[in-house]
């Protein structure tokens, strides 16, 4: 059984691939996605006017810093995290500590 | 207002990619970047959505994104100092020697 | 969803969350200070009092919650004054007060026994910063009011729980569980 399964396995996990991406496609396209219908209009929220294209950076940053600050320090927190897992991954093993 | 449609096509498209390449491959760091690509392909569909307003952009789905890839950053890297560590101990990169433990 | 109270003043964390995550800071710092001083136990010690600093301050919690007047006591912290729904807020009743103090109280446990359990070990700094953040990644999944802030919280967590897995590089078993744990793991939050 399962020598079948590692002759067949990639031609089968290809095809099934394949297939998905067939009906994927198709939905995409087909089926329509009324996205902005279900959105409350009564929840304004401040829109960036994209036609300076290059002051956007600094509309989200101040739309970060406006409302989402509690957010912003706690990512700071995890990439001090992500340093500290790092060091601990790759530090050379000494004897006793 | 830019159409939906082929951004929705492409995050479907890289999803399927991404998942194929995590179901295929067998090399640890291929690995790593199908899970990569995964990643791009939650992003752009936020970037996608945040587009659906004429004439003005959605800075939301931007500052969503922005920590999305800094989280996305942190993960792989320990992704890979993982790997690194697996390679000193079974001298391959092959995940389906990593038999040992039996799940 | 009821919110009695709105505190917005300055930056106001609640008081386990901020100690957790301002003893997880200093932890590093604590640690070069014991090799280079030669202290033994210091590592240890700030563990202990972190995580009971954290319990205690769960308990205050919930006093402060218990005697709240009205149906039901629910605070709903928003720092800088940011209010939901745009904003990112920590909401926390009686099932966060619950959750948390159970956290506090098995980080408490934890580090106690692993003084002793982790003696011989190398990178124990790494160590106890990683068990004080994992700490502190839950006590704000408990506390978040947001599912953007949920987000932070849980790779706060997750991220030190995949090097925790992994933590003694020197046998095979913890290596391949580390691997094994971490798409497992990944695979589900963020997609």
């Amino acid at each position: 059984m399962s020598r079948r399964m590692a002759k067949y396995g990639t031609a089968a996990a290809t095809l099934a691939i394949v297939m998905s991406l067939f009906i994927f496609s198709w939905l995409t396209l087909e089926v329509p996605f009324p996205t902005n219908e279900y959105a409350s209009s009564k929840l304004t929220r401040p829109l960036a006017p994209e036609e300076p294209y290059d002051g956007i950076a600094t509309l989200v940053s101040r739309f970060l810093w406006e409302y989402r600050a509690l957010d912003l320090t706690g990512q700071a927190f995890v990439i001090v995290t992500a340093v500290i897992c790092c060091l601990a991954l790759l530090k050379p093993e000494e004897g006793a500590s | 207002m830019l159409p939906l449609s082929p951004f929705l096509v492409s995050v479907a498209l890289m999803l399927v990619i991404g998942l194929g390449c995590l179901m295929i491959k067998r090399d640890m760091v291929r690995l790593l970047i199908g899970v990569e690509i995964l990643f791009n392909a939650a992003n752009l569909c936020f970037i996608a959505f945040s587009t659906q307003n004429i004439g003005f952009v959605d800075p939301f789905a931007h500052s969503v994104v922005m920590m999305a890839i800094v989280l996305d950053g942190t993960v792989i890297a320990v992704g890979l100092a993982m790997v690194l560590n697996v390679y000193k101990h079974y001298k391959t990169l092959d995940i389906r020697k990593l038999r040992r433990l039996r799940w | 969803m009821v919110a009695q109270e709105f505190i917005s003043q300055g930056i106001n964390l609640p008081l386990p969350l901020f100690v957790l995550l301002v003893g997880g800071i200093i932890s590093p710092l604590i640690g070069i200070l014991a090799e280079k001083v030669g202290l033994v136990k210091l590592r240890e010690a700030w563990m202990v009092i972190v995580s009971g600093a954290a319990f205690v301050s769960n308990y205050m919690l919930y006093q402060d919650l218990s005697t709240s007047e009205g149906d039901i006591a629910v605070r709903v912290i928003a720092i800088w004054g940011q209010n939901p729904p745009l904003g990112g807020c920590l909401e926390i009743d009686a099932l966060s007060i619950y959750m948390a103090g159970s956290v506090a109280f098995i980080g408490f446990l934890v580090a106690i026994y692993s003084v002793h359990y982790m003696e011989r070990e190398s990178r124990l700094t790494e160590f106890y910063t990683l068990v004080t953040f994992m700490m502190a990644g839950m006590t704000g999944i408990a506390m978040a009011g947001d599912f953007f802030t949920l987000f932070i919280f849980w790779e706060l967590m997750g991220l030190s729980s995949y090097v925790l897995v992994a933590f003694l590089k020197a046998r095979w078993g913890p290596i391949e569980a580390g691997l094994k744990a971490w798409p497992s793991s990944t695979g589900w939050p963020e997609r």
